[in-house]
């Protein structure tokens, strides 16, 4: 059975004048383990699935009736507010661009791993120390961090902090929104390594929401086009790098210079 | 190549902080731009390439070292004269623009300060050639404001902007990295069509080699203020030497590359030395081809 | 521009701006509103409001809705006047410590604190006590030279933070004057600031306006809704009875207050759409009730 099973899933943004259609009649699968990598330019609506299968909009965002969101064969669309506690966190975490501002501020690192912990599974503060050394060896940071504050970490660390706390409750996805984007190229490396590593090992999914096509060829599994909300074309990530098939997935390759080999052929300034 | 350059930083170094606890923004840099041609300044965040920009836009002054605008020292010198041939293109279109004044303004602003003899037919005339120029249709978009306008034509804007007081140099801050994937493109080839049209030079800093390496004749990587390879772009990244420009181009994302093919000497098994070892000050210029140098990394 | 545009639309400012005119028109046309002069004793004390006296009689045998409306004029004149130099002075004091920096910062700042830090009605009793009889034009100096420090921090504020954007610096690069950036390049976007700040002032003018008059302060010989709230409190009023005397003044207080509040409100949801709330939910509402879809 599939983690994640999105059917129809149509959702427009409701103004006082005009109705925009973010997301349009979009459905997709992801499998147990798989990388799924979702690409698109600014205002495709890839976001805005991403937000919606964590029922995360706020007003004037409209699921519209007819979509459907399988989670593990759960309906997600009608979870109540208790059941949607449950849900979030421990089925589906999620990761921001932002995400290195989203770590409390005033809070040390072991605070707020214990957050969450405590919150969710009921641990004491020695419970949940033990537990976030663990989460944090995932992701390559020592433990003695835990005693640090945010803004005594980097970009990247921050980053990677988040991961781990998302990863606390063994998810089965793990979505994450354009989570390198804002962050170096070598640190971007290190990071989605370790993510593909750990996606292996603890067999969570994955949903890899970003711009950058090449580097969703490189470690996804099955990759999805989004244009002006409508996924236009999904298929193994070798595919879509070699032969595809939409006029929009190769006009995307046509616009990115290339590193090695030979260079792209610029048309029309 | 001709050998005099129009702007170049002489062994430039800027300096933060107090005595025990400095910070080289810039480590005796030198870079020279040269009328036609594209240097491309490559670097992660921190690199100093911003310091680099900011010392050519005489917002910093070198602690050590000088700026050197056809030949000579630009330091004390009139900064009006220097303003007219050294102009700038930022990062983000949303903030190039003041969204309180129409497009007109920002290209009459120019116009009237540094040609104050045009009268207000041959001004009008002028904006329309400049905006001719970035490939904008004049009569849709003289009098919009910038919310009204997309990223891309945003930066056009600026770059007419740029353009409009004729200058010699073009300091361009990651021009397309706020941009949609489809529309960069655009703009790199108008910088390009530019800088041969007009015989600029262009600096072009950015921390997307893959798009160094389409607009650039000559390429630095930067790290930790200091430039560490330098030259011919297709030399340099076809070629690289210094372990820190191999790491930087094996973390470049490439299709062809997928996660766990690495090469069993890859520079990404040794981050964290190499970027110590080339945080420290690199050793002596070493000669690596025609147009290509290094400085290594100490012993 | 299109933040007038924005404004006209808005509810609350439509009501804020027809409760200002309605009060500015009736203060210019007071002479052809009333039959009565405010000054002149035309009926017997503490009569009720009638068909004659509409909001009655006042001790000295004044009309009340006369003294009203006439002493509207020197209300709105005192509230804009130092409101305006209280904005003017803040303004460009602001603008020129956020812009300039370094020492000029270091000073405008100085004098800021000092004004600030001294605390403003205590400051504008002994001033007022000092001059003896404030007449309106006097306490309108007195406020707009006291009370525009507070103006100097939110526009210096808001010009640090416009001062980094890249359009500022692509003007400097350009070889543009201080002057020219000041005025066109960063005024332009402070203005919704300004307007808030200016409306405020002049609440605040109006307000403490009639505080001064009403503590004896002001002349008495003026026609203003302070001296006539001052009038009614000597004459104990309320006590007596006569709650048209003491109560007009302070409804039209408040009513002038509201008014300008109200303006002021939507000029800061214009501003800054987050703050935009409830009415414009109602499609989403019904779309939602309708079945149509959910969150």
């Amino acid at each position: 059975m599939s983690v994640l099973s999105v059917r129809n899933l149509s959702i427009d943004y409701v103004g006082a004048e005009a109705i925009f259609s973010a997301v349009k009649d979009v459905s997709f699968d992801i499998a147990p383990g798989e990388f799924f990598g979702l690409a698109g330019e600014s205002g495709c609506g890839k976001s805005t699935i991403a937000f919606a299968i964590s029922r995360l909009h706020r007003p004037p965002a409209l699921i519209r009736a007819g979509s459907q969101i399988l989670v593990d064969g759960r309906d997600v669309l009608g979870l109540d507010d208790a059941q949607l506690r449950q849900f979030r966190w421990r089925e589906v975490a999620m990761v921001f661009q932002s995400a290195m501002n989203s770590l409390n501020p005033v809070l040390t690192i072991e605070a707020q791993f214990h957050d969450v912990l405590n919150t969710h599974l009921g641990l004491s503060r020695a419970q949940s120390r033990s537990r976030a050394a663990e989460l944090l060896r995932l992701v390559d940071i020592s433990p003695d961090r835990l005693s640090a504050y945010p803004h005594q970490c980097s970009g990247g660390m921050r980053q990677r902090i988040v991961i781990a706390i998302c990863l606390a409750l063994n998810p089965k996805l793990l979505i994450m929104d354009e989570p390198t984007t804002a962050l170096d190229v070598v640190v971007q490396r290190e990071i989605l390594q370790r993510i593909d590593t750990l996606r292996k090992e603890l067999g969570f999914s994955v949903l890899f929401i970003t711009h950058d096509l090449g580097l969703m060829v490189q470690v996804s599994d099955r990759i999805g086009i989004m244009l002006e909300g409508e996924l236009v074309e999904v298929a193994d990530a070798q595919t879509i790098y070699r032969t595809p098939r939409h006029d929009y997935t190769k006009r995307l390759w046509a616009s990115m210079p290339r590193l090695h080999g030979a260079q792209i052929h610029g048309d029309a300034s | 190549m001709n050998s005099s350059p129009v702007l170049a930083l002489d062994n430039v170094s800027k300096v933060f902080g107090r005595k025990d606890r400095q910070v080289f923004a810039a480590r005796s840099v030198s870079l020279a731009l040269y009328p036609g041609r594209t240097l491309a300044l490559v670097g992660e965040s921190g690199s100093g390439k911003t310091t680099a920009a900011r010392l050519i836009m005489r917002e910093y002054q070198p602690d050590a070292g000088q700026l050197l605008f056809r030949g000579a020292p630009v330091a004390g010198s009139s900064l009006k004269d220097y303003r007219a041939a050294v102009q700038m293109v930022f990062q983000d279109p949303f903030s190039a623009l003041n969204p309180a004044h129409t497009v007109r303004h920002h290209l009459e602003r120019p116009l009237r300060l540094h040609q104050p003899k045009l009268g207000r037919v041959e001004r009008q005339a002028a904006i329309a050639e400049l905006l001719g120029r970035v490939k904008l249709d004049p009569v849709l978009i003289t009098s919009k404001y910038p919310h009204e306008l997309s990223g891309g034509q945003r930066q056009r804007i600026s770059i007419a902007r740029a353009l409009a007081v004729n200058p010699a140099v073009i300091v361009a801050d990651e021009p397309t990295s706020m941009l949609d994937v489809s529309v960069r493109l655009g703009i790199l080839n108008l910088l390009n069509d530019m800088k041969s049209q007009l015989g600029l030079a262009l600096l072009y800093i950015t921390h997307d080699i893959a798009t160094a390496r389409y607009v650039s004749e000559d390429i630095m990587v930067m790290y930790a203020g200091q430039i560490v390879e330098w030259g011919d772009t297709e030399s340099v990244l076809g070629n690289p030497q210094h372990p820190y420009t191999r790491l930087l181009l094996s973390a470049v994302p490439d299709p062809d590359r997928r996660f766990g093919e690495g090469r069993p000497d890859d520079e990404l098994g040794r981050i964290d030395v190499i970027r110590r070892q080339t945080a420290l000050p690199q050793a002596e210029v070493r000669t690596v081809g025609a147009n290509h140098f290094i400085r290594p990394m100490p012993e | 521009m299109q933040l007038f545009s924005q404004l006209l639309q808005n509810k609350k400012a439509t009501v804020g701006v027809v409760i200002l005119a309605v009060i500015i028109l009736v203060a210019i046309f007071a002479p052809f509103l009333t039959e009565y002069s405010p000054t002149q004793r035309v009926g017997r004390p503490h009569q009720p409001p009638s068909l004659e006296h509409w909001l009655g009689t006042t001790r000295l045998g004044h009309d009340v809705f006369a003294r009203l409306i006439y002493g509207a004029r020197v209300s709105l004149a005192v509230g804009f006047a130092a409101g305006l130099m209280i904005t003017l002075v803040g303004t460009v004091l602001g603008i020129i410590a956020g812009y300039k920096g370094g020492v000029i910062d270091e000073i405008i700042n100085f004098f800021t604190n000092l004004v600030l830090v001294i605390p403003n009605l205590p400051l504008l009793l002994v001033i007022a006590a000092f001059v003896g009889q404030a007449s309106p034009p006097v306490i309108a100096i007195i406020l707009g030279l006291t009370s525009w420090a507070w103006g100097v921090r939110v526009t210096r504020s808001e010009t640090l933070s416009i001062r980094q954007r890249d359009y500022v610096k692509s003007a400097e690069m350009l070889g543009e004057p201080s002057w020219r950036i000041m005025a066109f390049e960063i005024f332009p976007n402070l203005i919704s600031i300004v307007g808030i700040n200016f409306i405020g002032s002049v609440i605040f003018a109006v307000i403490t306006e009639a505080t001064l008059e009403f503590l004896g302060l002001g002349d008495p010989n003026t026609v203003s809704w302070g001296i006539m709230l001052y009038n009614a409190q000597n004459a104990s009023a309320l006590s007596v009875g006569a709650w048209w005397d003491l109560l007009s003044p302070c409804f039209a207080l408040a009513l002038l207050g509201l008014g300008l509040a109200l303006i002021n409100f939507a000029i800061d949801e214009v501003a800054n759409p987050r703050l935009r709330t409830g009415g414009m939910l109602g499609r989403w509402t019904r779309m939602v009730r309708a079945g149509e879809g959910k969150l």
